[in-house]
């Protein structure tokens, strides 16, 4: 897999793969899936594909690896997915590169086509989302860029799979474009001296010495020991203009964008899309935005407090499980494997069927299936990047910006899942605040769907209380966080995609994708952690935990000594920790101010496991422990008051 | 409102003084004449939008954040950051400030 071009036009060896990239939101993942077959996420929210995806494809009986990058708008990157899609095309010698370009928005895709082109890579360009820019009005002449590119240029709506049946043949017969952005002398001078520097036969060379030129963030593929000498050539060059580097590069980019589309772009009158227009602007209005979002948590809490955690958990869990299955599992035990330590294993009070498959199938499954289904159509329609408007100025108090509101809302279906998109954040401060505010506060679906059909036993107040607590609590936390954390907040720039209504097959294909991937990550978990708690049952540790947990749960908490199970396993995951409490108050166990505490306990707990090596894996081991040894006493320590409150207060819910 | 109110008020449509985006009208469109932010990073980012000097912006939103539009992308950024976006004013026309 060797790669040698000194020249672009120059004949080279390639390695196989195809790589798709594009801007955000632009349709790289459904034209990934259309090549490959395979599912990958697709969402209506910037920088959704963090992790880099491959998949195969087959043309001719060729069969092909394809890798679909995260979003960039330029090589130069910002940020660590962009950094990721620039790190890959210098790595990989491509067969091709697919660029996917949003059509009602070309200029900013050529800025990307330029870069592309200047690495000399065998392009082909789609222009996607044609049914967009028809309806405003935008016509492109693709067999005129065609010939001004020398590339081949399709034009497709890959949501409904229009235009990509040409598109495997025209990947077979990629080419290399003719066309190159021009600079000015200053910086095409500098750009030859760099180029001096590297190695001869390094590739992409002219690329190489234009991103090094214009970012301190060096790409791979530079000689070491020659960074001083670069160093000192950006400096002379910068201090013969008054703008940053980048920036004069991105004007120059632009200035040849717009020649190249001069005549190949027609704009008619817009049809204009009146309603998402409207519901666009809403969105984001600084009056009706509120009593919009006040809508969408309103739906919310109907689709996933009332009728998941609500009508599905009952139905599931006191008629399937507790009518069907269990009774008909302890028939056939008895029957088959008539020895107690089995038996308790499989069906007692800690048995992996009557409690990890109960709590695990009957009251977290049909929680995150809603709330996958409802998380699915709300990033689909492109309400969340409205929403960082709606935030921007709480989550500023915070040390950060509205931007972190898709891991944050992300976190309400799954703090994991959360975690590994602070990716898209571009400090590391911002990474890190929202990684422990994902730990510390924020209630993943299934923990969330307990904590909302638990609530429907004490009182709206008692919601209040505890929204209002865990809310403050995260506001604190943040805050004085983000004073110690060094570093700094990125700037607030976000785009807003358009409103899209929903696609039923899309929705059901996210909603499954995100299933499997939680059953398999978290039913296993369960199973474990009954065990864990079966074990400490039988040797009697348990009762021994129970005694010495006795003054922090008893006493500092005022929860019965059931309790301390719950948050043994809370230890394990949040969400079972909550469901083994709601188990409890269904069982009358608890008054309503104990439920109310043990809430905002189990709420502000330690993450799960899983949560916790995804720190680690993002992280490492320090910030991991730190975070843990943060949270446990300070959830604690919040109910501890919170219980002492109102019971000096006489308070009752 | 500056110079592009007084503009509309007196009917004056060639006044080619540049202001920062942030005092264009609602629905008002402007040409980007000067970004005079200092950061690479930021300048970096605004470009990766298309937005440099040329640019036609149209403002659609100032409070809670600035919304603009340039070509078919819509943006919302700070105030800070769109106060040194400095556009001439293209059409003397807009609605009342939301």
């Amino acid at each position: 897999m060797t790669c040698h071009i000194s020249e672009v036009d120059q004949e080279i060896p390639r390695g196989d793969a195809v790589i798709l990239v594009g801007n955000p939101n632009v349709g790289k993942s459904v034209i990934f899936s259309h090549l490959t077959g395979r599912y990958v996420e697709v969402s209506n929210f910037p920088g959704t594909t963090v992790e880099v995806t491959r998949g195969r494809m087959s043309v001719d009986g060729n069969t092909w690896p394809v890798i679909d990058t995260p979003g960039a708008n330029s090589l130069i990157p910002r940020s660590e997915d962009e950094r990721v899609t620039r790190d890959i095309l210098l790595r990989e010698c491509p067969r091709a590169v697919v660029q996917v370009a949003d059509a009602k928005n070309l200029r900013r895709a050529l800025l990307l086509t330029t870069q592309i082109v200047e690495m000399g890579l065998p392009l082909v360009l789609v222009l996607n989302m044609r049914d967009e820019a028809q309806i405003r009005g935008i016509a492109i002449d693709a067999a005129a860029l065609a010939r001004r590119l020398g590339i081949e240029v399709i034009q497709t709506t890959a949501v409904r799979g229009e235009g990509l049946d040409v598109l495997p043949e025209a990947i077979e017969r990629a080419r290399i474009s003719h066309w190159q952005a021009s600079y000015d002398g200053i910086i095409g001078e500098a750009a030859e001296e760099i180029k001096a520097l590297l190695l001869p036969n390094v590739p992409y060379a002219r690329a190489l010495a234009l991103m090094t030129l214009a970012s301190d963030d060096l790409p791979p593929g530079i000689p070491s020991g020659s960074e001083e000498q670069i160093a000192a050539i950006r400096v002379r060059t910068a201090a013969r203009y008054s703008i940053p580097l980048v920036y004069a590069l991105n004007q120059q980019r632009l200035h040849c964008a717009d020649c190249l589309i001069e005549g190949a772009v027609h704009q008619s009158q817009s049809m204009g899309r009146p309603l998402a227009d409207w519901i666009g602007r809403m969105a984001t209005h600084p009056i009706w935005g509120w009593p919009l979002l006040g809508i969408v948590l309103l739906a919310l809490y109907e689709f996933v407090g009332v009728l998941g955690a609500g009508v599905l958990v009952n139905a599931i869990e006191s008629t399937v499980f507790g009518q069907w299955i269990n009774p008909w599992i302890t028939h056939w035990i008895d029957v088959l494997l008539p020895i107690p330590l089995v038996r308790d294993l499989l069906v007692g009070e800690y048995g992996l069927v009557t409690m990890a498959l109960t709590y695990g199938l009957a009251i977290v499954l049909p929680i995150v299936t809603t709330f996958f289904i409802a998380f699915s159509l709300l990033e689909d329609s492109g309400y969340l990047p409205r929403l960082a408007v709606m935030v921007n100025r709480p989550f500023q108090a915070m040390g950060l910006n509205g931007k972190a509101v898709l891991p944050m809302v992300l976190g309400l279906g799954c703090d994991t899942m959360a975690t590994m998109t602070t990716r898209i954040l571009e400090t590391r401060k911002e990474r890190l605040l929202v990684t422990l505010l994902l730990a510390l506060g924020v209630p993943c679906s299934a923990q969330l769907g307990v904590i909302l059909g638990m609530v429907s036993f004490i009182s709206p107040t008692a919601l209040a209380v505890w929204a209002g607590l865990v809310a403050g609590v995260m506001l604190a936390v943040g805050w004085v966080a983000s004073k110690i954390l060094p570093g700094e907040t990125s700037d607030f720039i976000v785009e807003m995609p358009p409103i899209r209504a929903p696609r039923l097959d899309n929705i059901v294909f996210k909603t499954l994708a995100r299933l499997e991937w939680y059953l398999k990550e978290v039913l296993p978990l369960f199973l474990l952690g009954t065990a864990i708690l079966f074990v400490l049952d039988v040797t009697g540790a348990l009762m021994l935990i129970e005694r010495v947990a006795a003054p922090l749960i008893e006493e500092l908490l005022g929860l019965p000594r059931e309790a301390t199970a719950a948050f043994l396993i809370g230890f394990l995951r949040r969400d079972y920790g909550a469901a083994g409490l709601f188990a409890l108050a269904r069982q009358g166990m608890m008054t309503t101010t104990q439920m109310t505490v043990s809430l905002v306990v189990i709420t502000l707990f330690i993450p799960c496991i899983a949560n916790f090596l995804m720190i680690v894996k993002e992280y490492g081991w320090k910030t991991a422990a730190w975070v843990t040894g943060f949270v446990v006493p300070l959830a604690f320590g919040v109910g501890g008051a919170l219980n002492a409150a109102i019971r000096a207060l006489g308070l009752a819910f | 409102m500056g110079i592009a109110y007084w503009a509309t008020l007196t009917g004056a449509e060639t006044i080619m003084i540049s202001q920062p985006l942030t005092q264009l009208l609602i629905g008002q469109q402007g040409q980007i004449t000067e970004i005079t932010s200092k950061g690479e990073k930021r300048l970096a980012s605004l470009s990766g939008f298309g937005l440099v000097p040329g640019s036609v912006v149209t403002l659609l939103q100032r409070r809670l954040a600035y919304l603009i539009r340039v070509g078919e992308t819509e943006i919302a950024l700070e105030g800070n950051i769109a106060a040194e976006i400095l556009v001439t004013v293209m059409e003397p026309q807009g609605d009342i400030p939301v």
